[in-house]
């Protein structure tokens, strides 16, 4: 994963053909804020960027962190859930004065889920958010 | 050391009252200047999307904690140590989901409610129902359980005992409630929750930070106290005795932890909150700024629960009145006598006017956006008529949970709030995951996954231990129970998920490849939002 080329390579497969269409222009702007989800906007060739090598980078590169990651968040407090439960007699062995191994565990929770908000944002802000920006740039979409 | 609130009632009723109508009418004034004159169903639901990422952070944490679990957290830690935090800590991992897989695909796909995604590439007419439905359902259970858990309150905090000045108090809430999201719809509601969590975490911080100090800043002489004072069998470093039955109650706790990792990641007043800001950035950033308020809020709490026991005792919250959840109220008391107690009952009220302003805007949302709009009258509703249609089903369903609140008061209730976080997690997360991230799943499978995650729980419950068979049970003189648990968790999410998987496999509709498309890169990217 590391050793993939960092720089997103120009995108060619995109074919951004807005203002094409000239359906169904809303008589009123009334109308247009109601528009009940979803809209689509047939002026994005939504089929080009999917298919675009850029998007398939993003989903696979997003997808490669975030699924693993909620597994492991998942099970980390349901491991916690379990041993509070069934393994009573483990998580009452005392370590240190009045720190139990439950009471250890369960505290961990807290900085564990601090950690992973930390490394989440980091991610999305070096892995993620680029190569959205690309594909955005490159689909003419201005974010607002 | 035997310290009753009801000894001092009247005092700390009036600082309850004070506190309390003192925010009320700040909220008031904040949320008619907020307010849009003609308000358009972008502004009424979802504010016109113009909260940053930490306002919007602090709003759902405000929307999301409720007095149960201010109450409840801090009394099961107070009586059962480490295993208390098993509530507690399944908040926090259901926030990390809503961080890493639904807060910016959300915000991104979906405008208004959660049928929006849900219906975004299936049948538009019976998957916005079945969303309507599962929304509708999830919050009144939800509101129900809050307005009739109020009754206890008053008469835990405030010592009062009158069914007719239980009811007086719970209507007005109600109409208070309606009040807000009447006048301010998502704007003013937002604002709301912000004030209250403020209100919420300045409060428990401070207690905390007080009460380290009473104990030198030391945490070991803190947990060394709360082991003193607990009686040997109790003793609160090891495992609580509460949750140490035979094998059934021990399940019966995971199931509940289960759901509330999944269902807090399924609410729908939750998930309406992301739609609140103006790109999937801010709505990161509420999801990260809501997990820093929750951390700080569980760390005070833990502070409150070790230094209830250690302070009142273990054994004397146990036996007190309202159980667990007199843990705070009787620390209170005992750290700042009846004027702090006043301001702790008056953030409770606080809080339940918050949550369950929240519960009534997303249900009525998911009406008139949903059923009305969507379904009866396609394409010929102008935006105004919606917003007026959201109006009035807010009214009934704030009269429902005035009425509900009232009829319910007294009961136990504390059993709805696992059902519908139980709903939320087995009816709402595994379709909205598979419709984000599953390329194959169709209408078919949508419905399914709905439909059979709600059917399960209820039935699931229905034939539990909690309708009928045990002491405890509503119906506690004949007994159906077939389902050992009281909460279905533990089946019906599984199931839910088995239902959806084989609904698409099933079902003959292929979603269309465009719609598949669309909904796939704008999960990523947002383009076309």
């Amino acid at each position: 994963m590391a050793n993939l080329p960092h720089s997103v390579p120009p995108a060619s497969s995109f074919t951004p053909s807005r203002g094409t269409d000239a359906t169904s222009a809303p008589t009123a702007f009334d109308d247009l804020d109601r528009l009940a989800e979803p809209v689509h906007p047939t002026r994005i060739d939504f089929h080009a960027i999917q298919r675009s090598r850029e998007f398939i980078e993003l989903r696979r590169k997003y997808r490669r962190f975030v699924f693993p990651v909620g597994l492991a968040v998942f099970c980390w407090f349901m491991a916690f859930v379990l041993l509070a439960t069934y393994e009573q007699g483990f998580m009452n062995h005392r370590l240190f004065g009045p720190i139990s191994v439950g009471l250890l565990l369960g505290i961990l929770q807290l900085p564990s889920a601090g950690a992973v908000i930390i490394l989440y944002r980091r991610f999305v802000r070096r892995a993620i958010d680029p190569r959205v920006d690309e594909i955005q740039r490159c689909t003419g979409v201005v974010e607002k | 050391m035997t310290v009753d609130p009801a000894v001092s009632a009247s005092d700390n009723v009036n600082v309850a009252t004070g506190v309390f109508a003192i925010f009320v009418m700040v909220a008031l004034v904040i949320v008619y200047r907020v307010s849009q004159r003609r308000s358009s169903t972008n502004d009424f639901y979802v504010a016109d999307g113009r909260f940053t990422g930490s306002q919007n952070g602090m709003a759902l944490v405000g929307g999301y904690l409720s007095a149960a679990s201010f109450l409840g957290v801090t009394g099961a830690i107070a009586i059962g140590g480490y295993s208390g935090f098993v509530y507690s800590v399944g908040f926090l991992a259901g926030w990390l989901i809503n961080q890493l897989l639904i807060a910016e695909p959300l915000h991104n796909t979906g405008r208004f409610t959660m049928g929006d995604v849900l219906s975004f590439r299936m049948r538009q007419r019976p998957v916005r129902i079945a969303a309507a439905i599962s929304t509708v359902m999830i919050s009144l259970l939800s509101m129900l359980a809050q307005m009739a858990g109020t009754g206890a309150l008053i008469a835990l905090l405030l010592d009062l005992h009158s069914k007719s000045t239980q009811s007086l108090v719970i209507a007005g809430l109600g109409v208070i409630m309606i009040i807000y999201v009447l006048i301010g719809g998502m704007r003013g509601l937002t604002w709301v929750q912000i004030i209250k969590a403020g209100l919420l975490l300045t409060t428990v911080v401070l207690i905390a930070i007080f009460l380290l100090g009473k104990f030198g800043f030391s945490v070991s002489l803190l947990l060394d106290k709360a082991e003193d004072i607990s009686s040997p069998d109790t003793n609160i470093l090891d495992h609580g005795r509460k949750y140490s039955g035979i094998g059934i109650a021990r399940l019966d706790l995971v199931s509940l932890a289960l759901a509330s990792v999944l269902g807090g990641a399924g609410l729908p007043h939750v998930l309406m909150r992301f739609y609140t800001v103006p790109n999937a950035k801010e709505a990161r950033r509420s999801a990260s700024w809501a997990v820093w308020l929750m951390l700080m809020f569980l760390l005070s709490v833990l502070v409150l629960g070790y230094a209830a026991s250690a302070l009142v005792g273990s054994s004397t919250i146990e036996a007190a009145p309202g159980g667990e959840n007199s843990a705070v109220p009787l620390l209170a008391f005992h750290i700042g006598g009846t004027a702090l107690l006043g301001v702790v009952s008056a953030v409770v009220f606080v809080t339940i006017l918050a949550v369950v302003a929240g519960l009534m805007l997303t249900a009525s949302a998911s009406f008139s956006h949903d059923v009305y709009a969507n379904v009866f009258h396609k394409d010929k509703m102008d935006t105004r008529t919606e917003v007026r249609v959201a109006r009035i089903t807010t009214v009934v369903i704030g009269v429902l949970a005035i009425v509900g609140g009232v009829l319910a008061s007294g009961q136990n209730v504390a059993f709805l709030v696992a059902i519908a976080l139980a709903c939320a997690a087995s009816a709402n997360l595994p379709a909205l995951l598979l419709s984000l991230f599953w390329k194959r799943f169709n209408t078919a499978g949508t419905l399914c996954g709905i439909y059979g995650g709600l059917l399960s729980c209820l039935t699931l419950v229905i034939f539990s231990p909690v309708v009928s068979g045990a002491k405890t049970s509503i119906l506690p003189n004949v007994d159906f129970h077939w389902f050992p648990l009281s909460n279905p968790g533990i089946v019906s999410i599984p199931f839910s998920l088995v239902c959806a998987v084989i609904g698409t496999l099933v079902g003959k509709d292929r979603p269309a490849p465009e719609l598949q498309a669309e909904m796939e890169v704008r999960t990523m990217t947002g383009i076309g939002r």
